[in-house]
């Protein structure tokens, strides 16, 4: 068979585009350390999530040296905690959301980030991640769950690890007006 | 008293819409033993109507039904249960008489054969006198705060929590307010209070007390107007409507339904209790039920029609393309495809030929991708932190 040396140019360049990419996804999961989210997480009783032990009062914990589980919440139409008081965590730490569901399926974004995960009911969406820098993030509900899914949203705010006290997640510490710094 | 205009607002379930000589009132002729009713009296255009066409009497009154045209009959349409009016099917002309002693309480429709069309249609409603506190002790009036299934876990979005089976009783009260989000099914989901009486007339103030709720109509009586909040609102946010009619509203919050925010009002005295104001002694329930949506059918019927409409078209184009010219259809006047007429060819050999285009084109492609890959993978992605990392 005959290929023309322009015909093999191109064919050539296309193969080199495809290992570009695959290479590309492998670099990403490995070097830059992306994951994907994935069913870890565990599952809770949808019909009383309250009944498991860690969404019994969700909110912010401290889950070791260093590293904070944040539990939230997503029903219809708000996070708890997120859009009544925001969610508080110190920046440059390893963060570990655990989302849930109650009543039907939700989303869990933090808007201009690549944080986003699908909160499906009893299904237990688990995402690490650290926030740099101090700031405010809004987070929303991208899966439409009801009437007022364009009210979802919620509020991350990303303080100094200084200024950072786990046990206050509530307004006080909110109006605290060192926490305002924005990125 | 109170009662009456409410009622009569509603045309008796549209029965006396189309009936010209009908203007919202209903004659009160309570009280007397015998009335009279004009049968082919002047309205509809013409003398073909019912003169009163709306009439309330006590029970045990006669009605004598007066001819006063030619060629009318009286045809029941639809009277209460354990009632027994036969009507006259025969057709009377003027001078005939024919009466009725009307002993069970309720709302009588009928209606005369031939002109039924332009509109010749009466209403009899038999109830006892209004007003006579008096005898409010019978029982017989008011309005019963019967819900059905509605705060159960039969109904949709299962049992109300904090409707712990009793009926507020508001009435008398000129305003009333209701909290919309108030403490309850599991978090700031419930009406307060959930089940609730009040008298025809009164205004009901809906507050808002939490957020993304509503008010959403589910049943109402016959004739009543009250359209809701549909909106979704937030604390703070207030709405209000005065109910005139008589009976039982139902309504629920949309976006929390399935955790039971559901609530009631019960327009109108208890029963029982109505004789002691004297307003609604011998109330008559104004019939109710389901309001009518749109069938199967009528969608089929719509599809069908359209459809219909439509296929003109559709023969028009099949036409069209059916009647090509032979020559531009590639086939000759059999079908038969032609021969494509012979061109004069030169072979070069097959590097001797360099598609440069074709090249140039592919180039540009590839820049594209790799741009695209570049800017969506590197840019866009992993420089827009903070990204998963677990």
């Amino acid at each position: 068979m005959e290929i023309h040396r322009f015909e093999k140019l191109w064919l050539a360049a296309s193969l080199v585009l495809i290992l570009g990419f695959v290479a590309t996804v492998v670099y990403g999961a490995v070097g830059a350390g992306v994951a994907m989210v994935n069913d870890d997480g565990g599952t809770v009783d949808p019909g009383d999530i309250t009944a498991s032990e860690n969404f019994r009062e969700p909110g912010v914990y401290e889950a070791g040296d260093g590293e904070y589980a944040v539990y939230v919440e997503a029903r219809q139409f708000s996070f708890r905690p997120g859009s009544s008081q925001p969610i508080e965590v110190p920046a440059d730490t390893r963060v570990t959301f655990y989302v849930t569901s109650p009543d039907v399926t939700h989303g869990f974004s933090v808007v201009g980030t690549n944080i986003n995960t699908m909160v499906v009911p009893g299904q237990v969406a688990r995402i690490t991640t650290v926030f740099e820098e101090p700031g405010t993030y809004h987070i929303v509900c991208h899966e439409y769950c009801g009437a007022a899914h364009h009210n979802m949203q919620g509020q991350i705010r990303v303080v100094d690890q200084s200024q950072f006290d786990a046990s206050a997640t509530g307004p006080a510490a909110i109006d605290d007006p060192a926490a305002e710094v924005s990125d | 008293m109170a009662s009456a205009p409410a009622r009569a607002q509603n045309g008796f379930g549209g029965w006396l819409d189309d009936v010209d000589n009908y203007d919202g009132t209903v004659t009160d002729m309570t009280g007397q033993s015998e009335v009279t009713v004009e049968v082919g009296a002047e309205g509809n255009g013409g003398p073909f109507a019912f003169a009163p066409p709306a009439v309330r009497v006590s029970p045990g009154t006669s009605i004598v039904f007066e001819w006063t045209s030619d060629n009318h009959n009286v045809l029941v349409e639809e009277q209460p249960d354990g009632a027994d009016w036969a009507g006259e099917e025969s057709l009377e002309n003027t001078g005939y008489t024919y009466s009725h002693t009307f002993e069970t309480e309720g709302v009588y429709k009928y209606f005369c054969q031939p002109h039924l069309a332009v509109g010749m249609k009466g209403v009899v409603v038999v109830e006892a006198a209004q007003g006579d506190g008096g005898d409010g002790g019978d029982g017989g009036g008011g309005v019963p705060a019967e819900y059905g299934d509605w705060f159960t876990d039969s109904a949709p979005g299962g049992a109300v929590d904090n409707y712990d089976g009793t009926t507020v009783d508001r009435t008398g009260q000129s305003e009333v307010t209701v909290e919309v989000g108030a403490d309850g099914n599991g978090g700031t989901f419930a009406y307060a209070p959930p089940a609730l009486r009040i008298s025809p007339g009164t205004t009901v103030v809906f507050e808002w007390t939490s957020d993304n709720h509503n008010v959403v109509v589910e049943e109402q009586p016959e004739g009543a107007d009250w359209a809701g909040e549909e909106a979704l609102e937030n604390s703070g946010y207030t709405y209000s409507h005065t109910f005139e009619t008589e009976g039982v509203y139902k309504y629920l919050c949309e976006p929390h339904l399935s955790l039971g925010m559901k609530g009631a009002i019960v327009v109108g005295p208890a029963p029982g209790a109505a004789g002691g104001d004297g307003d609604g002694g011998g109330d008559v329930q104004a019939p109710t039920g389901p309001p009518e949506g749109v069938t199967v059918w009528e969608v089929l019927a719509f599809g069908l029609g359209g459809a219909a409409l439509l296929s003109p078209f559709g023969v028009y184009y099949y036409q069209q393309r059916r009647e090509l010219p032979v020559g531009e259809s590639g086939r000759d006047e059999h079908g038969a495809i032609r021969e494509a007429p012979e061109e004069d060819l030169e072979e070069i050999g097959h590097d001797e030929y360099d598609p440069w285009g074709t090249l140039s084109l592919i180039v540009v492609y590839f820049l594209i991708l790799v741009g695209l890959w570049i800017f969506m993978y590197f840019v866009e992605f992993l420089g827009n932190g903070p990204t998963v990392i677990g």
